[in-house]
């Protein structure tokens, strides 16, 4: 654990107002090592967007980091202040958004957005600044880099668009890329190339990846662990291949079936019942075991932990207590 | 760039062409004509069907609108009936005094409006922004006679800062930068009673619009690079924020040359607007008919400028 780039301990996310508070992340600690590529994966509303914003320090609105710690190369994050968080932000820990098409600001040039973070972080000159923009515009694909510095948002496409994002996230040269949803938006061929980038900008940098996403196949080609995260917590913490060959949770389970399968005779896609919970009616036992085909009484009315089934493989579920067998059925 | 101009200032005419004949029609049909309340009832018909004839009234009304028209594309006015001197001079000499008016209520305006409202855009729901929604509400609804007679209360009888009549001190004999301070000291007051209502209204406009543009996506990006939040506001949230201002921009640079009618009552300035509503009263119709045609024209042309604008503030308009 001691060369661990990134290690969430307990975090906690609340939003709160006069009235009420809402927590979206309960409780969730994992731990990222250099060089890895962690997927966090979950329906929408379960709480992995808030999780990376939480890391970021960029919760909007009310929202605040409640408890918990964020290590980020030995320091809390959590306890640093706004000046000091601002100096890693983009520096050392970058990030990438879902909506490439409206991520970047359609009044300034590519080139003076590109350039921003250098001049900031690594006090470049705009000349040094430039250089350094044009060869990772380069790097990720586009041989007229030179030409686009010039260039606005609309004169580019999606796909462009999130190459930029990339290329404007690794400028600085971060440890940490923190990438949400980075090719929901985008068409499917598009989304091939620019994983394919992603996976070339890691291994030449070295850079941990923290790929957040609901696709079991961008997880499939691209992490190393995977972070399953249901209602706020996390439901089940495996190696990538442990989650497709062995999966435990009944709700990765239920991931994993609602993929389409070319080879199976379906004539039906699976899909788990019901909905995800809003953050502010969540059930008070196991959060999934309304939805889950495998409930036992014992699961409605008593909170599971995580439960370890496996080397770095933990599950937060009832039927892999070590004492379940004393638990009544339904 | 060149042909759209062109395009659009040709379309301009037909609305011109369209304004002016309902202007000239609404005028015929209001009631009394520049003669009324000027004789007395014992007047000899041969007198009055001699002005009458002076001041083309005895032709038909179509007649009457195309010599109007013939003279006014030539750049003639024609003769004020109630001041009897060329409308152009008598505009003239009021021009100058309510383009000046309207400029420093603008600046006035822009100065105090933006800044309120990037304050309430930077803490809402804030106490500051609650005082500063209600003090708008309060500068909306009120009137702007009531407006300038405050104004006049507070700052012309009470405390005595400003005068609150004229457009400059009478016979003062001042010169250069002393005459122009002298035309600043007294403007300063109808400016202002110009501004409330606008300033209540614009920062409005700029909360709502930095409001937007701070929850965008390209805000966030700004944020995650590790960029001050000063710097974020000033460099990705307020160039986007202040594009839609452009537009009101438009419509107040059309409105500069139409006076204010009221304030300028008010304040017995002698401007446009205090010139139009005299000339209303006494039906001076060729005074009517220009002050009207400048300012739909004003107007138009202020809508293209402002749409020109656009095109320089936001990189993704082009014309072509």
């Amino acid at each position: 654990m001691s060369q661990a780039l990134l290690q969430i301990e307990n975090l906690k996310t609340v939003f709160e107002n006069t009235k009420s508070a809402v927590t979206v992340v309960d409780d969730i600690s994992f731990s990222m090592n250099k060089g890895e590529t962690l997927a966090l994966v979950g329906e929408s509303g379960c709480g992995k967007s808030m999780t990376s914003l939480s890391i970021m320090g960029l919760l909007p609105g009310t929202g605040k980091v409640a408890q918990g710690k964020i290590m980020f190369e030995g320091n809390d994050l959590t306890k640093k202040s706004v000046e000091d968080i601002s100096k890693i932000r983009g520096n050392k820990i970058a990030m990438i958004f879902q909506e490439p098409m409206t991520s970047l600001n359609p009044v300034l040039k590519i080139g003076d957005q590109m350039t921003e973070g250098l001049i900031l972080h690594h006090k470049l000159s705009k000349k040094e600044a430039e250089a350094r923009a044009i060869e990772r515009l380069k790097l990720v694909g586009f041989a007229r880099a030179k030409d686009m510095m010039n260039e606005y948002p609309h004169q580019l496409s999606g796909g462009m668009r999130q190459r930029v994002m990339i290329a404007m996230a690794m400028s600085t040269d971060p440890q940490l890329l923190i990438a949400d949803e980075p090719t929901t938006a985008l068409d499917v061929t598009i989304q091939a190339q620019v994983l394919e980038l992603m996976r070339d900008v890691k291994a030449e940098f070295e850079t941990s990846i923290l790929l957040i996403t609901h696709d079991l196949g961008v997880v499939a080609e691209m992490a190393d662990r995977v972070v399953v995260m249901y209602a706020g917590k996390v439901v089940e913490e495996a190696s990538v291949f442990d989650v497709f060959e062995k999966s435990s949770h009944p709700y990765t389970e239920g991931l994993l079936k609602s993929v389409p399968n070319l080879e199976a005779d379906q004539t039906r896609l699976y899909s788990i019942r019901g909905n995800v919970p809003t953050p502010d009616e969540f059930p008070i036992g196991c959060r999934f075991a309304p939805r889950c085909d495998k409930a036992m009484d014992h699961c409605f009315d008593h909170a599971p932990d995580l439960y370890r089934v496996g080397d770095r493989h933990q599950v937060r579920c009832f039927l892999y207590h070590p004492e379940k067998g004393t638990f009544s059925h339904e | 760039m060149v042909k759209y101009i062109t395009r659009r200032l040709l379309g301009t005419i037909p609305m011109i062409v369209l304004i002016s004949i309902i202007l000239f029609t609404l005028l015929q049909l209001a009631p009394g004509d520049p003669l009324a309340g000027k004789l007395d009832q014992h007047a000899d018909a041969n007198y009055i069907a001699k002005l009458k004839e002076d001041f083309g009234l005895d032709k038909p009304p179509v007649e009457q609108f195309f010599f109007w028209a013939k003279n006014f594309v030539q750049g003639n006015f024609g003769v004020s009936f109630d001041k009897k001197v060329l409308v152009q001079d008598l505009l003239s000499e009021r021009i100058g005094k309510t383009v000046f008016l309207g400029i420093v209520s603008l600046i006035f305006t822009y100065m105090i409006a933006i800044p309120l409202g990037i304050l309430s855009a930077n803490k809402p729901y804030s106490k500051l922004d609650y005082t500063l929604t209600s003090a708008s509400f309060i500068g909306f609804s009120m009137p702007s006679f009531f407006a300038g007679l405050l104004l006049i209360y507070l700052f012309g009888f009470q405390l005595g800062w400003f005068p609150y009549s004229g457009s400059e001190t009478e016979a003062s004999g001042y010169e250069g930068l002393e005459y122009l301070m002298d035309r600043l000291h007294h403007v300063i007051l109808p400016a202002m009673t110009l501004a409330i209502i606008n300033i209540a209204q614009y920062n409005r406009y700029v909360r709502a619009s930095v409001l937007d543009a701070k929850a965008q996506d390209y805000t966030r990006t700004a944020r995650s690079k590790g960029l001050s939040e000063s710097k974020v506001l000033r460099k990705h949230v307020l160039r986007n924020a202040l594009i839609p201002l452009v537009t009101l921009f438009g419509i107040d640079l059309g409105l500069l040359l139409s006076g204010a009618i009221i304030t300028e009552t008010i304040f017995g300035f002698p401007g446009v607007g205090q010139l139009y509503i005299q000339s209303i009263t006494t039906r001076d119709y060729p005074v009517v008919m220009a002050i009207t045609m400048m300012t739909s024209m004003a107007v138009l042309i202020g809508n293209l400028i402002a749409d020109i604008l656009y095109a320089f503030v936001d990189p993704r308009i082009k014309y072509d």
